[in-house]
């Protein structure tokens, strides 16, 4: 067999404007032959994607290759003339890049992209067999432009697009990351049937063990620029060797193991929603007649694809949006449809809200514990308290966001919203943009949190695995109205509704089997 | 343009214009009938005007009057625009559109045509050209804050600060304004040289300082019939205003 990609002892570091050396690749060896499918799979700044630039022949700027090195498909692409690269691009290797929105060209057609890549006389046949290759309907595709496809459809688009010269090795960044559950699924099953009957080299780069687990038949794990393990997929998964492989595979929710046991049901509401009805810009109906209560101490779970109203949800019930029809209340019947500058400070206390994106949810020019103390006025203690409930040192009170991790913010966030004394606490995907293994340990925050305070929650997040360990009753969403709720335990025994039933069925052949 | 030349020239213009008075130059309206428009000597190193008058002194002496004229319009124009365009995204609603459409008003306004209704009104009054100026380039200072403020106001940072009972003026100078000053500033300190322009614009007009005050678009208009007995009462003037409003504005782009 020959060999598509081979790194030998490859160092890189980065350099900046200080010469401040840090290390970004260490002595990384790897080996991909023909045909073969890896999987590398690593938290955020492990060097995974760094790595895969350098096998396409891109190093970013202020990255140095210190020693060792890189083959692909027999040549060094970083030193090969830059018309030999171009040339080889697509004909003999072909990256997908991890942002979807960004990897097409907005004015043009699907068709021109093909011309692009294959030249203005290319016959449309050609495009559309490899569209259908892909698992598009290609006459349908052949005319639209970019915004006016989904983001699977995209990311079939662009696998045909780097699939259209046949070249022998395809490596993939993250190709499932922005993509629904269901979604993603299938185009992993789609990749693997083009691997199968293609026979190309694959390079998957991903966060997520699920996702190497479908598709690869050997794994990478890499952690701050090394690989600590490398095998067989099922070998790495059912008997991992390195400790953080261990805690990575530890880390991964699972449907019936709970982070935080079930309680009993309080009948005694904290906010009651009835018959509640959002229609944005004209007649899309992002809510539709949604009934819920959340009970004293209870953590409801609202699982969705994007687009089924979850966020929405979360914000009519904490005043951010205001709701067309319906009503929604708290537990003392004061009614939530008022607007929040009319709200007294004891309501508005009453629900509080954490925030999907960290980077987003503290203000970059405070420090940690201005910003925890502006609004709630909370004396040092009592904002050291909130710091100790969410497991963060003394040191950080004077830190900015800029110098905390993705982790650290949205524990701050929790912090901060737990200092108003909330008696219900909205989590929007708080943990989606975190690293597995923080995420683990935010959600084991959460639940001590809760169970120290004893606070309702409402949990909003994509992952039923995650939802099913940590709440108590389950809902799920589709286009704005509930098709499933009940217990946890009951609905992922026995899902009742189609699509809980493909989301559990998902779930439970993920990593663990 | 290269970080340490801004710095030089804007210095250079600072220093001028704070110690014009208190350097060893000729008096700016000592009249000469021996010289009139003589080229440079000894005596005059940049040459005479048509009066006589020593063109490096009238030139050095020359930005003083624009300089207080726009730093009093821009602060103004600042404080307006800043608050206008801020209250208008942080109001929302009506309130919004109807101060968006004042600015847009105010933008879409012939701006030396107006200043020049306004000063064949009042005058050379310093103090009313100095509100006029700073009343008509609030509007596109309005505009960015308003933008930015907009931007501001949706992310998640300020809505948590809503939930935990910030409103109004507060969560303005609270969460925004500490978070846009920047793009604003920028925007602020452009402006301040489009007032410079068109000060001395009015000036070459007429309207603006009245002779025989030494400013630089007076003395551009004043020189320009004689530019080619002596060319550098008109280059010295017009490379001094250039080198000026070039500066303020490299300075801003390095931002």
């Amino acid at each position: 067999m020959n060999t598509s990609l081979q790194f030998e002892q490859v160092c890189v570091e980065a350099r900046d404007r200080n010469q401040v050396v840090t290390p970004i690749l260490q002595s990384v060896d790897l080996k991909v032959e023909m045909g073969e499918r890896l999987g590398i799979v690593g938290g955020s700044g492990s060097g995974k994607s760094t790595l895969l630039r350098i096998a396409a022949g891109v190093l970013s700027p202020g990255l140095h290759l210190t020693s060792g090195n890189v083959s692909t498909a027999g040549v060094n692409m970083l030193e090969v003339d830059p018309k030999v690269r171009q040339e080889m691009y697509g004909s003999s290797v072909a990256l997908v890049a991890q942002s979807l929105g960004e990897a097409l060209t907005s004015h043009l057609t699907i068709r021109s992209h093909f011309r692009d890549t294959l030249g203005r006389d290319v016959a449309d046949e050609t495009i559309l067999s490899s569209l259908d290759d892909a698992g598009l309907d290609g006459a349908k595709y052949l005319h639209r432009y970019p915004h006016q496809i989904s983001g699977g459809e995209r990311q079939r688009v662009l696998l045909a697009l780097a699939l259209v010269r046949s070249p022998s090795l395809l490596l993939l960044d993250e190709p499932t990351s922005a993509l629904d559950v269901g979604i993603a699924a299938d185009v992993l099953a789609t990749i693997t049937r083009l691997q199968e009957s293609r026979g190309f080299a694959l390079v998957c780069v991903s966060h997520d063990f699920g996702v190497v687990g479908r598709v690869c038949d050997r794994v990478a794990v890499m952690s701050r620029g090394q690989i600590v393990e490398q095998g067989l997929t099922e070998h790495v998964l059912a008997t991992p060797s390195a400790p953080y492989t261990q805690s990575l595979l530890a880390s991964i929710p699972r449907l019936h193991v709970r982070i935080r046991e079930p309680q009993p049901s309080v009948q005694q509401p904290v906010v009651v929603v009835r018959d509640l009805t959002v229609i944005r810009s004209g007649s899309t109906r992002a809510l539709d007649s949604i009934n819920l209560e959340v009970g004293k101490g209870e953590v409801v779970g609202v699982i969705g694809e994007s687009g089924s109203g979850k966020s929405t949800l979360l914000s009519v019930m904490c005043g951010l949006v205001s709701s067309t029809s319906g009503a929604i209340h708290d537990g003392n019947g004061f009614d939530l449809s008022t607007p929040l500058r009319d709200r007294p400070l004891a309501v508005l206390s009453e629900i509080q809200m954490v925030f999907q994106n960290p980077d987003d949810s503290l203000n970059p020019v405070r420090t940690v514990e201005q910003s925890m103390s502006r609004y709630t006025h909370a004396s040092r203690d009592e904002v050291l308290a909130a710091l100790d409930a969410v497991e963060l040192s003394e040191q950080f009170l004077l830190r900015r966001p800029s110098e905390m991790s993705g982790g650290e913010k949205q524990r701050v966030a929790v912090a901060r919203a737990l200092l108003a004394q909330p008696q219900l606490l909205l989590l929007d995907e708080v943990t989606s943009a975190l690293d597995v293994t923080v995420q683990a340990s935010v959600v084991k925050m959460l639940a001590s949190v809760q169970a120290a305070t004893g606070m309702s929650m409402v949990i909003v997040s994509h992952d039923i695995a995650l939802i099913a360990s940590f709440a108590d009753r389950l809902i799920v969403l589709r286009n704005g109205q509930v098709v499933e709720q009940g217990f946890v335990d009951a609905v992922i025994d026995s899902p009742t509704d189609l699509y809980t039933q493909h989301l559990v069925k998902l779930a439970a052949t993920t990593v663990h089997k | 343009m290269n970080k340490r030349i801004v710095y030089c020239v804007l210095g250079f213009h600072a220093v001028v214009a704070l110690l014009a008075p208190l350097l060893p130059l000729a008096p700016t309206d000592e009249q000469d009938p021996g010289a009139m428009l003589q080229g440079f000597s000894a005596a005059h190193w940049l040459g005479t005007d048509a009066l006589g008058r020593d063109v490096l002194s009238r030139a050095l002496h020359g930005g003083r009057p624009s300089l207080v004229i726009a730093l009093l319009a821009t602060a103004l124009a600042a404080i307006i625009g800043v608050a206008l365009g801020s209250l208008a995204a942080l109001a929302g609603g009506w309130i919004d559109e109807a101060l968006a459409r004042l600015i847009d008003f105010l933008l879409a306004a012939p701006t030396l045509i107006l200043l020049l209704l306004i000063a064949s009104f009042f005058g050379h009054d310093p103090f009313i050209l100095s509100v006029t100026l700073g009343l008509m380039y609030a509007a596109p200072i309005a505009r960015v804050a308003r933008g930015s403020t907009q931007v501001l106001l949706a992310r998640d940072f300020v809505r948590v600060a809503r939930l935990q009972g910030g409103r109004g003026v507060n969560l303005l100078f609270g969460e925004v304004l500490p978070n846009v000053w920047r793009v604003v500033l920028t925007e602020i300190t452009m402006q301040f040289t489009w007032i410079i322009l068109a000060f001395s614009s009015l000036s070459f007009l007429g309207l603006g300082a009245s002779p025989p005050t030494p400013e630089w678009g007076l003395m551009i208009a004043e020189a320009r019939s004689y530019m080619t007995i002596n060319p550098l009462s008109v280059i010295t003037p017009i490379v001094m205003l250039a080198s000026l409003v070039l500066a303020v504005q490299a300075l801003v782009d390095r931002e």
